[in-house]
């Protein structure tokens, strides 16, 4: 992505409503076919930042640039930017055509070029020959669709999606997941994707800006927010768990970590009271590890490829995945869990 | 129990249909004998005058050139009523969907009064600001030291353009304010988005999905401007007349009734036809639309453009809806006298316009002291509740239950013609049906009730019937299942849960009853006026002493209607009702 001309810098957007701030202080930038996720739970501000770039609420502070130009006095109509609502907000005085055509119908065209761009949306969301159905009439699935085709009709230059699939039932939402990145990147669309939804996160992003309370908590590729998470938040948030509180402190020139389940050393920066996570996904059973703890196990579960136990150690308790091909222990067994602390201990804010 | 299936369904089946009918009874009966059968009798003295059919009959009277006028104006005024009210009340709709702010609740109730108030009232209320005692023209002749009252406004036309708009501004914002707060912004802004500019996203957009409610408030406001009475009379003044003055003049003026009654027959094939257009209207825009919570579309005042925006459109509203209103409750605590050259003049605070009401100015027969038209008006609203809930309650609970059903498909506009028929229809349909035997109430007592509630009964229905239809069937369906029978579920379910309802429909019962005048003023008895007859009175007639107990006595009448609007205002906040 490095070598992509940046399109899109947004920088310290402050949105407040009333006393509280909605948006403090978010700055990132896109570059040009990218798709960022801005992912964070409900209320973080998300559909905010969309309506601020899209030009639909005014910020209170802070600059929406596109390739270098001011977007404050650009009226809505006029940047360019796609919005997908997260209801769709499909006109319900309008057939699927109108609908799809809207955007090409505002640009001034001639009504057998609606009609193709209309035709092409349709091909790219699977829907040939809607054109003439009431939206009233379509499923879910299909007003999701057809909510896509009206926003990439015109080709916006930045596609916004709010909650796309939010609002869809699981079965459709995992095809959806399948079929939507591949529809933006036959377009090398600029998109940003708003959820709350890490798994949808990490299927579409190629980056990710993750937001609690209307800050900015972590930018990076999804590989980066999983293995390497900075505040206890953010790895809550990518599901990860064995979360503790903990106390790092100089010892002999070298940081130590102290934790309810022992002291290890650590090559963090972080001082005083912080977060540290035990990885459960890089722990072992073997025993043989730099550092052992015991436990006995207390539940246990087959997940497919996965095993996931609960082991109850003296101090805490532990969740850790293993290969599913290994010998399971039964409920009650005793076990050894080995990791490294440097590998599998990360202390975060 | 030992139930046998198939004489359980016959007993359902029984028990379901017998009460079906009975429910329907006591109002067909009722609006058979004091509403078809009086309109059946207008038809019929209005056929008499030729035999040639009703086609002819209509052409005739289109061919009159008086009544080609008459029609003409009446069609002309109701246009230019209906565009004002839209011009002041769109945007009124709009800053009421989309804004909060402060007072708005206020200016909401506010804004809802004088749609309640008594044509009589309004009548004063204009007359108190604008009227030559009123107080613009007594601020400039203090001012400039004139003779005269300079500001001519009463007997104009746009005396009468300005009480419409006064009148209905709250139509055009309640039902397109209402359904615009809960259109989903997020149409308008795809629409941005889109590439759409404001304008167009409002013209492509918002204004198609608005207008079956700007339609259908146009249509209600166009009616009520159509079939006007007491404005056109009492503002209007001798010059001007629609079909509802003429009807009324030629009857009591003239004593004219086959005339009156070709009027008419066509004045309600006018508002038939308003009717039955607005149905086909509204039958062929409305689509599905998702309704979004008032808290997602609502914002507050952002800029300062908006604010001023806002600032000057609140405003017009309070200077066109309230500044009547005040004018007429301070008007009616100034003392009047006669200055030498004729004219009256103000001189200061007084109670002396109330205290006079228990006296009876004119000591001749047909003039009762007003605390006796007070009394007799709060008799005849009590009856009319009375009669309402008689009649009323069953056609609600009936609409409701069966409004999929054949009967209910025909009986529900059925019962909503007295809408279209105008008071003084009523009243003339009384005076030439119910003046003679069988029925000869022209004397009795029931006779102003009856046409009240007629007046009332679309308005006591409608604002049943939302709450009825709202109960859960399952809800039902649980009571039967726990062994309610069909009474008790009425009792213990249906009652306690549409108390509020009924309670607004009461309400509207007592306040139209005691604030109606078309239907008074024909078929009032000399010696029992009410108080909207005998605020007419007291306005026909000159003298300082009659024009401060009429804005006296409308004030009184102004606080009752505007207390009772309130109050169902209150009584519906979580409420569905049609009107």
């Amino acid at each position: 992505m490095t070598e992509r001309e940046t399109v899109l810098q947004i920088r310290d957007l402050v949105k407040r409503f009333g006393e509280t701030a909605a948006l403090d202080d978010i700055s990132f930038e896109m570059q040009m076919g990218e798709i960022v996720a801005v992912l964070g739970p409900s209320g973080c501000g998300k559909s905010t930042l969309l309506h601020l770039i899209a030009g639909l609420e005014r910020p209170d502070r802070g600059q929406i640039l596109w390739q270098g130009e001011d977007m404050a006095d650009v009226p809505t109509h006029l940047r360019g930017f796609g919005l997908m609502f997260q209801e769709f907000a499909l006109f319900p005085h309008l057939d699927v055509r109108g609908n799809v055509g809207f955007g090409l119908r505002m640009q001034g065209l001639r009504d057998d070029q609606i009609e193709a761009g209309v035709s092409e949306a349709l091909r790219l969301v699977d829907l040939e020959g809607y054109e003439a159905r009431q939206v009233d009439t379509l499923s879910g699935g299909e007003r999701q669709r057809v909510a896509l085709a009206r926003s990439l009709a015109p080709r916006p230059r930045l596609l916004m999606l709010d909650e796309p699939l939010g609002a869809l039932d699981r079965t459709l939402r995992e095809r959806l997941l399948l079929d939507l990145p591949a529809i933006l990147s036959e377009l090398d669309q600029t998109v940003l994707y708003v959820t709350h939804d890490q798994e949808e996160t990490f299927a579409i992003a190629d980056r990710v800006v993750l937001l609690n309370a209307g800050r900015v908590v972590q930018i990076g590729t999804p590989f980066e927010l999983y293995h390497n998470p900075h505040t206890a938040f953010a790895a809550r948030f990518l599901g990860l768990t064995n979360l503790f509180p903990a106390l790092v402190r100089d010892a002999d020139g070298a940081a130590q970590v102290e934790t309810p389940f022992g002291t290890y050393p650590t090559e963090t920066r972080l001082r005083g009271q912080v977060t540290a996570l035990l990885r459960g996904d890089r722990m072992q059973l073997d025993g043989e590890g730099p550092e052992v703890l015991h436990g006995r196990v207390k539940d246990r579960s087959f997940r497919g490829q996965a095993l996931r136990l609960k082991v109850q150690t003296s101090q805490v308790e532990l969740a850790c995945t293993l290969d599913s091909d290994l010998d399971a222990p039964e409920i009650g067994q005793v076990v050894e869990l080995s990791f490294d602390p440097l590998h599998a201990l990360q202390v975060l804010a | 129990m030992n139930a046998n299936p198939s004489s359980l369904r016959v007993n359902k089946r029984g028990t379901g249909f017998q009460t079906g009918w009975l429910l329907w009874l006591p109002p067909l009966t009722f609006l058979v004998v004091f509403f078809f059968y009086p309109l059946a009798r207008i038809f019929s003295i209005s056929f008499g005058r030729g035999d040639q059919g009703i086609f002819s009959l209509l052409l005739q009277a289109l061919t009159s050139e008086n009544t080609r006028s008459i029609l003409g104006f009446t069609l002309g005024q109701a246009t230019l009523s209906m565009l004002l009210t839209l011009a002041l009340g769109l945007p009124g709709a709009y800053l009421f969907a989309r804004y909060r702010f402060r007072g708005k609740t206020l200016l909401r109730a506010l804004s809802g009064i004088p749609f309640v108030l008594p044509t009589v009232v309004v009548a004063a209320a204009f007359n108190a600001l604008l009227g030559p005692n009123g107080w613009l023209n007594m601020f400039l002749m203090n001012q400039f030291n004139l003779a005269h009252p300079p500001f001519n406004f009463m007997h104009t036309l746009g005396a009468i353009l300005l009480a419409h708009v006064f009148y209905n501004t709250t139509i055009v914002l309640r039902m397109v304010g209402d359904f615009w707060s809960h259109l989903d912004p997020h149409l308008a802004a795809a629409a941005e988005t889109l590439g759409a500019t404001r304008w167009q996203a409002f013209r492509r957009v918002s204004l198609p999905l608005l207008s079956p409610a700007i339609m259908a408030a146009s249509l209600l406001v166009f009616l009520f401007d159509f079939t006007s009475f007491g404005v056109i009379l009492l503002l209007g003044g001798p010059r001007f007349a629609t079909l509802e003055v003429e009807i009324y003049t030629q009857t009591v003026n003239l004593f004219n009734l086959p005339t009156a009654a070709s009027l008419s027959l066509l004045q309600l094939v006018c508002t038939l036809a308003i009717s039955v257009l607005y149905t086909r209207l509204a039958k062929r825009i409305a689509r599905p639309i998702t309704l979004r919570p008032v808290l997602l579309t609502q914002k507050g005042l952002a800029s300062s453009r908006q604010k001023l925006a806002a600032g000057v459109l609140i405003a017009a509203l309070l200077i066109v809806l309230v500044t009547p209103l005040a004018a007429l409750g301070a008007r009616s605590f100034t003392r009047y006298g006669t200055a030498p050259r004729g004219e009256v003049v103000q001189q200061g605070w007084t109670l002396e316009n109330y205290r006079q009401l228990s006296e009876d100015p004119q000591s001749s027969i047909f003039f009762v002291p007003p605390t006796q038209a007070i009394r007799n008006s709060l008799l005849y609203a009590a009856a009319t509740v009375l009669l309402s809930l008689l009649i009323g309650a069953p056609s609600a609970w009936a609409l409701a239950r069966r409004t999929s059903s054949r009967l209910a498909r025909i009986l529900d506009p059925l019962l909503m013609l007295p809408l279209g028929a105008s008071a003084v229809t009523l009243g003339l349909g009384f005076i030439v049906t119910l003046s003679q035997p069988p029925l000869d109430l022209r004397t009795s007592p029931v006779l102003l009730p009856i046409a009240h509630t007629l007046v009332a009964f679309p308005f006591f229905v409608r604002s049943l019937v939302p709450a009825l239809q709202s109960i859960q069937p399952n809800l039902k369906q649980a009571a039967a299942a726990l062994g309610a029978a069909p009474r008790q579920v009425m009792l213990y379910i249906d009652l306690p849960l549409v108390g509020r309802a009924l309670l607004v429909a009461v309400v509207f019962a007592f306040t139209i009853s005691i604030g109606e005048f078309g239907a008074s003023a024909l078929l009032a008895r000399p010696e029992f006026p009410t108080v909207p007859v005998a605020i007419f009175r007291f306005l026909s007639r000159p003298g300082a002493i009659n024009f401060g107990m009429a804005m006296a006595l409308s004030t009184l009448l102004m606080l009752v209607t505007a207390g009772g609007m309130l109050a169902i205002e209150r009584l519906r906040l979580a409420e569905v009702g049609e009107f």
